[in-house]
């Protein structure tokens, strides 16, 4: 069990999260929120990288600044901006890494193929890092993350620069490892995570907004999402009355899923809320806000 | 109500071993620190330890050309008797801070910081393994070429350029280690490492005549204490470095 208990941050004098209050048992946790909200930062801690200005971290009850090796020693971390050294390929790279992991070479040699076949990289395994494309370096990051067969597996945005067919593929991967280990993503990619995570966090204003599973964060939209279809000339008075959530043509007319809290007109189409527009919704720019 | 009493208790055995694992788990146990040297060592190995062969090996060529220069082309000069002795305080100093470091320029170059970071061993820790092997590498190499600067020049003696060497190097070890520690960023801490090499230029080439008076009327045995408590201090800052370089986060910003 991983407790964030009471953690805040500051960098100088500007608060970035305050107060955060978290608890991690084995599943997937997706950290959601926009740019700049701090997710990287939370996860910085969490990674022993950034001490918290208040509050601690604790692993089974102790700070997991004391346990040092033997903290480090359990999680696996993706950075968002992963770094490599250009003149080593894939292999070379794991097997370094796998040195300062603490896993002995053996182990190493019989875990980095079986790591580079699940990214889909067998093909790549001679070729020099510098010459790799920016998907193909995350994927060596995935893998990477999962060398030490971590009990905290923490990546930050790692399906940054991934073409459809490899977020499936890492999808179907984070789901099998999440049976018995703690995961925590980030993103700001919300179908990333609606289909894998068993809870959402969402930071908002410095704070934890919600740490819930996805059915019950969407409840709180229950009867506020509508889909309506109407002519292009309507839909920038439209706008300027409601929170417009996605807006797409069809045949000619526009098809506008929306949010309203009142005055329900019976001819619009209630749909079933979603993360996303959770995400819209509590996101939203605070000039719209006031029309809702 | 009689639920209680029927509780059956395991055997004592059990609850003792049971006890001694609890106990065990909780203590924060650390291998000592030869140990830990010795497993970080069987590890990592070389291969990774010494990672950045090619700047090493251009490093240690560019010192030992300096060296040779200094011993086959060095004019003695009668007047002051001991012109060598601020260039051979120089030499090994410069090398080992060049070579301690390049794995901090490496990760900060190539952004693999993060990742060196949160291994289990992670970059300070194989930094201050490889001052530990560097340190005795630049001891063993400078005291060659001191050997051999004493038999070519007569006013260098051997034992007190030795202590006057040995000295510098093992002050600048320290010093590079606190300034590790104390100065968080990275240009801080190459413009401390600079200065500090800069400013024994600076008595070198300018008012070399009372620079080297001083270091030579300084008693050997008072050399030789030096010598002892900067080792010490040194073992003990790198010991610090490897087994407790986590109190703080490990990337530290300095609040301004
Ligand atoms: N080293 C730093 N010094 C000062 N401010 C920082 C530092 N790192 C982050 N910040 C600030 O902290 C806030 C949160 O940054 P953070 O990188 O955690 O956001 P994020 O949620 O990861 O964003 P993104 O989705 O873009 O990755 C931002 O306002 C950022 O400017
Ligand atoms: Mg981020």
């Amino acid at each position: 069990m991983l407790t964030v208990n009471s953690v805040s941050k500051d960098f100088g004098n500007f608060p970035v999260l305050q107060d955060i209050q978290l608890e991690f048992s084995n599943g997937v946790y997706g950290l959601l929120a926009p740019n700049g909200a701090g997710k990287t930062t939370l996860i910085k801690m969490l990674t022993t990288l950034l001490f918290p200005t208040k509050g601690e971290i604790l692993y089974e009850g102790q700070t997991i600044f004391s346990m040092g090796e033997r903290y480090r020693d359990l999680i696996g971390y993706l950075p968002q901006n992963f770094g490599y050294y250009k003149n080593y390929n894939p292999n070379q790279y794991l097997q370094y890494l796998a040195a300062l992991k603490g896993i002995s070479k053996q182990a190493a040699n019989e875990k980095i193929p079986q790591l580079l076949k699940l990214v889909a990289l067998e093909d790549a395994i001679k070729k020099k890092m510098g010459k790799f494309s920016g998907g193909m370096i995350q994927r060596v990051g995935i893998a990477q993350a999962m060398l030490n067969d971590p009990k905290i597996l923490i990546l930050d945005e790692p399906t940054a620069g991934l073409d459809p067919k490899e977020r499936v593929r890492f999808r179907n991967l984070l789901s099998d490892l999440a049976r018995d280990r703690i995961v925590i993503l980030s993103t700001h990619i919300v179908s990333d995570v609606e289909s894998i995570a068993n809870e959402i966090i969402m930071i908002k204003d410095k704070r934890v907004l919600y740490k819930d599973s996805i059915q019950s964060i969407c409840q709180q939209l229950d009867g506020k999402v509508y889909e309506i279809e109407m002519d292009f000339d309507q839909v920038k008075a439209f706008r300027k009355n409601f929170l417009s959530l996605s807006e797409r043509q069809d045949n000619g007319r526009m098809n506008i899923r929306f949010i309203a809290e009142e005055n329900i007109r019976p001819e619009w189409k209630r749909v079933k809320p979603t993360l996303e527009d959770v995400f819209l919704y509590q996101y939203q720019d605070k000039e719209v806000e006031q029309k809702v | 109500m009689n639920d209680e009493k029927q509780f059956s208790y395991p055997d004592k055995k059990i609850i003792e071993r049971e006890i001694t694992a609890i106990v065990k788990k909780g203590k924060i146990e650390r291998e000592s620190f030869p140990r830990l040297l010795l497993s970080m060592y069987r590890q990592i190995g070389v291969r990774f330890l010494i990672r950045d062969r090619k700047e090493i090996s251009i490093a240690v060529t560019m010192a030992v050309i300096l060296m040779f220069a200094v011993l086959t082309s060095g004019q003695e000069r009668y007047e002051s008797s001991s012109s060598f002795y601020g260039i051979i305080m120089l030499v090994s100093p410069i090398l080992y801070g060049v070579l301690s470091l390049l794995p901090f320029l490496h990760s900060k170059i190539n952004g693999t910081f993060e990742v060196e970071m949160t291994c289990k061993y992670n970059l300070y820790q194989l930094a201050a393994f490889r001052m530990l092997i560097f340190s005795v590498f630049c001891f063993l190499l400078n005291t060659v070429w001191v050997l051999a600067m004493a038999m070519k020049f007569s006013t260098v003696h051997f034992v007190q350029a030795f202590m006057i060497s040995t000295t510098s190097l093992l002050i600048f070890s320290l010093l590079f280690l606190y300034v590790f520690t104390v100065l968080k960023k990275m240009i801080t801490k190459v413009a401390a490492v600079m200065s500090w090499i800069g400013l024994n230029a600076l008595f070198v080439f300018i008012d070399s005549v009372v620079y080297q008076q001083l270091l030579v009327s300084v008693p050997w045995y008072l050399y030789g204490i030096v010598i002892c408590l900067s080792a010490y201090l040194f073992l003990k800052k790198i010991k610090e470095f490897i087994i407790q370089n986590q109190r703080e986060g490990a990337i530290s910003y300095v609040n301004s």
